[in-house]
């Protein structure tokens, strides 16, 4: 029968389970930015330092002799603490206006009017940013990883890193998860997603600024955690060994995200509702 | 009964806005009606379990909303009175994505999606960004939002807000459509008594958080009040002194009429004894068939 043709009739259909509702919003959010033209050529452009590391390892098997780059533990942490700048763009476009377009077009109170939960909103709204994070931190460690093992003409490679897919994924989640819930408490604090980039940004640059002002004070190194973007660039130390500039401070940058991502957890608690009530 | 509240009190700090409200709505189309603040809206939130009761419960189509939520809002749709949309995407693409989000298949939803938008009157326009609309359009993408997964019972409050003339008529002849055609119940929020009257056969009214009358729109009215139109030739103040006397209100009308509304009943020969006992004559008397109006002013007047 011809669209047209059709009237309101009941739906004798199925519905899926309560369960699986996050993903609708994670899918369509998805989706929904992977149209734009300007976001693939900037998700194009978050590959181009990983091609470039993919070509060094190409190098460093080409021409050994060289000695152009060692291909280990430390070469994966530098190339994800590079791919972590890309937090940052991210988290703008297209974290910030994740909720608070929402809050501006009063959409929250037509989400949660469906059979949804808070819990599955910000769940939905969470895995969108979460899986572009992932796209530039764990996919091109991954990739890099393999292609280094398809490279190599002995075991010694897989032998002394089997290890390192668990870290990309391990440092890949936590950072994920830390800096996704940073933007989106962020997010839901305002109706207008330019002053939540504006905040991104000031709160990024102004934590890092004082972390360093205060480094510098009280001549303690460890002060650093409390800058959000550099306690990210410290976790890979976590994951994959070794020690930062600042010495070993990467449980702390850990703990530091753990705190920041609570904090987040409280404030999207208070901020995502259907119903706003003043008393 | 399609929904029944039962001692629901909901405070906000110091404020009441529900106070032990008792109600039951019965298939078909209800209002809920009532000044602004009465707690109409206070309700519906209850309902749809974005709200806690402070005590009380409720239940919508036999399901404890305090426990099951997320069941009652799979069974019902509601169309919320503040305008609201999710930005960036056209009608097509907001309806399509509210029936996933309510769990049917993505080409169930689009093609639900269009009927919706056709039933609501759309039309063409529903590959526009919502954003674009008109008040009215809005509205009726709200509605359509609301069907598109099939509820046996929809919420609409003040689904005639900012529409025209034209888009209110067409607007109750959904709402009409929907619960005498489609099988579908309605429970419509409004402080708009012509469009409860004109769409609803039965109707809840609250006042100051609490429910002050009850039930069918015809039997309300046939209980409501005796009104009479009257006219006395002698002096009208002692004629009101005298009915006043009689717990009767009256209130002036056009040409020397006033209108008399008998509290606590006794007829015309209440009439008759006031005009007698004031010394004025009678010159005119009607009996007049009392409006929802004259019910919602008697009873939210009593509270």
């Amino acid at each position: 029968m011809p669209i047209y043709d059709q009237s309101y009739r009941p739906y004798r259909g199925i519905f899926s389970s309560h369960t699986t509702r996050w993903w609708t919003i994670t899918r369509t959010g998805v989706l929904h930015f992977l149209k734009g033209r300007k976001f693939l050529v900037f998700l194009t452009l978050t590959f181009i330092p990983p091609i470039v590391q993919g070509f060094m390892i190409y190098g460093a098997h080409q021409f050994p002799e060289q000695k152009l780059v060692t291909v280990d533990a430390e070469f994966f942490r530098r190339m994800l603490e590079i791919q972590t700048v890309w937090f940052l763009v991210l988290g703008i476009y297209p974290g910030t206006g994740l909720i608070s377009n929402d809050l501006k077009g009063n959409a929250i109170q037509l989400y949660l009017s469906k059979p949804l939960t808070r819990i599955d909103y910000v769940a939905g709204k969470f895995a969108i940013l979460a899986t572009f994070l992932l796209g530039v931190t764990f996919v091109p460690g991954i990739l890099l990883f393999f292609l280094e093992l398809g490279f190599s003409s002995d075991t010694k490679f897989i032998m002394s890193y089997w290890w390192l897919p668990l870290s990309f994924a391990g440092y890949a989640l936590c950072a994920a998860t830390a800096w996704g819930l940073i933007v989106l408490a962020l997010s839901s604090m305002s109706k207008n997603s330019r002053y939540v980039g504006i905040m991104l940004i000031s709160l990024s640059f102004f934590s890092s600024g004082m972390a360093q002002f205060m480094r510098g004070i009280f001549n303690r190194d460890g002060i650093i955690v409390i800058s959000g973007t550099d306690s990210l660039k410290l976790l890979t130390y976590l994951f994959f060994g070794g020690v930062s500039e600042y010495g070993d401070h990467s449980f702390g940058a850990g703990v530091a995200l753990i705190l920041m991502s609570v904090a987040s957890v409280f404030i999207l608690r208070a901020r995502v509702r259907a119903v706003e009530v003043v008393t | 009964m399609i929904v029944e509240v039962d001692k629901v009190t909901v405070r906000y700090g110091r404020m009441t806005a529900l106070d032990s409200a008792t109600a039951s709505f019965p298939v078909g189309a209800v209002g809920l009606l009532g000044p602004n603040g009465a707690g109409k809206t206070t309700l519906l939130k209850v309902l749809l379990g974005f709200l806690s009761p402070t005590s009380g419960r409720a239940q919508v189509l036999g399901l404890d909303v305090a426990r099951n939520p997320l069941d009652v809002r799979q069974a019902i749709g509601y169309m919320p009175e503040v305008d609201c949309h999710i930005p960036g995407l056209n009608a097509v693409e907001l309806c399509a994505y509210a029936g996933e989000l309510c769990g049917m298949p993505r080409t169930e939803a689009i093609q639900r999606a269009h009927e919706a938008l056709y039933y609501a009157n759309l039309g063409e326009a529903r590959y526009r960004p919502v954003e674009t609309y008109s008040t009215g359009m809005k509205q009726r993408v709200k509605l359509a939002q609301a069907l598109v997964h099939g509820p046996r019972l929809v919420f609409l409050d003040e689904p005639t807000n900012g529409l025209d003339p034209k888009g209110r008529i067409e607007m109750l002849e959904l709402i009409r459509d929907l619960s005498r055609k489609k099988n579908v119940s309605v429970i419509l929020s409004s402080h708009l008594l012509k469009d409860v009257e004109e769409t609803c056969s039965a109707v809840v009214m609250l006042a100051k958080g609490k429910v002050v009358r009850q039930g069918s729109i015809a039997d309300l009215k046939k209980a409501a009040l005796d009104l009479f139109e009257v006219r006395v030739k002698g002096d009208p103040e002692s004629f009101t002194r005298a009915i006043e006397a009689r717990g009767a209100k009256w209130k002036p009308m056009n040409d020397g009429l006033m209108e008399i509304s008998l509290l606590n009943g006794g007829g015309s020969e209440t009439v008759f004894r006031a005009a007698a006992d004031s010394g004025v004559q009678i010159r005119h008397l009607t009996r007049r068939a009392p409006t929802l109006e004259d019910v919602f002013a008697r009873a939210v007047g009593a509270e």
